[in-house]
């Protein structure tokens, strides 16, 4: 098993895709592992936090450059592995191959995009039946997903999560009895930690969209103060310069898709911390061009009308 | 800026691209676009106390397109003024609701006690980012003639035109001219904002502009998926006849809820999600 996961994380390097069999087996291996960790996945510094990375394979690439290569960085990604880049597969199933091969060094947890229902509206889904003629792929990924964690604390000090708070939740302990197997649902606990944004409101208000908790510094000082942590690390959402520093720098927003959606030009950033928690923000652009085997950008002349 | 190019049909191209601008100057007009990165967080800053509503999450605050003639008749398109197209008026939020939003707030009353320190909804705006910004004219004085707007609306709601018809009849894109597969001498496309909803769905302001030998034709348009729920499309059009003395102005609004048109587009594309429509720009 060790020379055959070496050969398709070789494989994987290269971004090409494994069989269906091997996909299968994978995650059959995957949920072996995910199953075992705690909801508050316990990450012991030096680590290096990521946020979204959406299925932009060779950004990943650049980013793996950028922090050095896992196993020899300890990485924690805050999900939206998958949907809207071109290589949601690869991405994921490379992730998948690391977190099996050396499950100590890098912790996945979920994000809004690991599960069924957004899948099958920004991308993975019809890229999984488009490269495999088949939706089994986009299933076993699916499985998967469930298995995520939904949070990790590092050192006992900094609290990461895809999204943010929850009102109905004051301490990492009330995360920990959430049973989390689950399609993300679309409300309660788990939703919002998936889901929600820091904002410039007091207390928790909700998006003027209609669902979603928008959560404010009074907030965050008491989940800080109560949980004994220094800092919430969170991803989710766009920032134009790779990370935001928030409400007296208690929260982060680190966003690690560079070039987003092959048409931002923003760049991405990634957070390293030593053993002693100091933090390093490193920033990244989109890799190059020629070396994301696409055709060049210009747009094609088109009669529009 | 570089001349990088000449044709018998009188025009000459040029791009500067380490400014991200590129055009072409043809029979007294000039057409020129301005490209580059999302706003950063300095440039944010800047435009902030011009827009009292949050900046969508892709916001190319520096891009735009500018038409200059000899006349003196000028019309751009900037990110910004798309963006104060889109309505800050506190009731403007609660018009449409994700397609989740019932059920959550229900399930959030049920949820009882807990969360009772809900204040309500945070910073109420139009969040579809909702535009119907149609470019920024001067027009006068304008030897190319009248101004022209032909508006058609196939939504059941009717959308103030800030531009009389002068002959709604008469005045017209000439449709048969646009699709001769004449060469396109300039061709570009453009963003000026975009949001993805938080993830449920999208709205895009983004512009096209071909340049042919006769004509220009230029296509502002907004784009708004709301998953499950429902798709809008604003377009405004420009249509210029090099010689004529009129420049055209043509917007339509239309609307339709979202399964009507999944339907649509499901029998003409299966293989396709519907995430497909969002990748228009």
């Amino acid at each position: 098993m060790g020379s055959d996961l070496d050969r398709q994380i070789e494989q994987l390097r290269h971004c090409e895709i494994l069989k269906e069999s091997e996909v299968r087996e994978l995650c059959h291996k995957a949920r072996e592992i995910l199953v075992e960790e705690s909801n508050v996945q316990r990450v012991d510094a030096p680590v290096t936090i990521c946020g979204d990375i959406h299925g932009q394979f060779y950004d990943l690439m650049e980013l793996f450059k950028v922090g050095g290569p896992c196993p020899d960085t300890n990485y924690l990604l805050m999900g939206d592995f998958v949907d809207r880049g071109f290589y949601s597969v690869e991405t994921f199933l490379l992730l998948l191959a690391l977190k099996v091969r050396y499950p100590d060094r890098i912790t996945l947890i979920r994000g809004n995009h690991e599960s069924r229902q957004i899948t099958q509206v920004y991308g993975f889904y019809d890229e999984c039946l488009r490269k495999y003629g088949s939706v089994n792929v986009w299933r076993y990924c699916c499985e998967v997903f469930d298995y995520l964690s939904l949070s990790a604390i590092i050192d006992d000090r900094i609290f990461c999560v895809h999204g943010g708070l929850s009102p109905t939740i004051n301490t990492l302990d009330q995360i920990r009895t959430i049973d989390r197997k689950l399609e993300v649902p679309h409300d309660g606990a788990m939703c919002d930690l998936l889901w929600s944004d820091p904002d410039d409101v007091q207390g928790w208000a909700v998006s003027p969209r209609g669902a979603g908790f928008l959560f404010g510094a009074d907030i965050v000082e008491a989940f800080v103060h109560t949980n004994h942590i220094e800092l919430i690390a969170r991803a989710h959402q766009l920032v134009m310069d790779g990370y935001k520093l928030m409400f007296k720098n208690q929260v982060v927003t680190v966003w690690s898709a560079p070039n987003y959606c092959y048409r931002c030009g923003n760049v991405a950033a990634i957070l390293e911390l030593d053993e002693h928690l100091n933090r390093n923000y490193r920033i990244f652009d989109a890799a190059p061009q020629g070396s994301r085997g696409l055709p060049t950008k210009k747009p094609a002349p088109d009669y529009f009308l | 800026m570089t001349s990088l190019h000449q044709d018998p049909i009188p025009h000459t191209l040029f791009a500067d691209p380490a400014q991200g601008e590129q055009g072409i100057q043809i029979h007294g007009w000039s057409i020129k676009t301005t490209k580059r990165p999302i706003s950063n967080a300095a440039q944010l800053e800047a435009d902030e106390a011009h827009v009292r509503i949050p900046f969508p999450e892709m916001y190319f605050g520096q891009n735009r397109c500018d038409l200059e003639h000899t006349s003196g008749a000028q019309i751009s398109f900037t990110a910004l003024n798309a963006l104060r197209g889109v309505d800050d008026n506190p009731n403007a939020a609660q018009l449409l609701q994700v397609s989740c939003a019932q059920a959550w707030a229900k399930s959030r009353d049920q949820a009882g006690s807990a969360i009772s320190v809900i204040r309500g909804i945070a910073k109420p705006y139009d969040w579809t980012y909702t535009t119907y910004y149609a470019g920024d004219g001067c027009v006068v004085p304008v030897r190319v003639g009248e101004f022209v707007e032909v508006g058609t609306s196939t939504s059941p709601k009717t959308y103030p035109l800030p531009f009389q018809s002068a002959n709604p009849e008469k005045d017209r894109l000439d449709t048969e001219l646009l699709k001769r597969r004449d060469p396109i001498l300039f061709y570009d496309q453009l963003l000026l904002y975009e949001d993805e909803l938080a993830d449920h769905g999208a709205a895009i302001s983004s512009m096209r502009l071909r340049v042919m030998p006769s004509c220009f034709l230029v296509l502002l348009s907004f784009f708004l998926r709301i998953d499950h729920v429902m798709f809008r499309i604003v377009e405004t059009r420009y249509f210029h006849k090099f010689g004529e003395s009129k420049l055209i102005r043509e917007k339509t609004v239309r609307e339709a809820d979202y399964a009507s048109v999944r339907q649509v587009t499901t029998l003409h594309h299966t293989q396709q999600g519907p995430h497909l429509s969002r990748d228009r720009a």
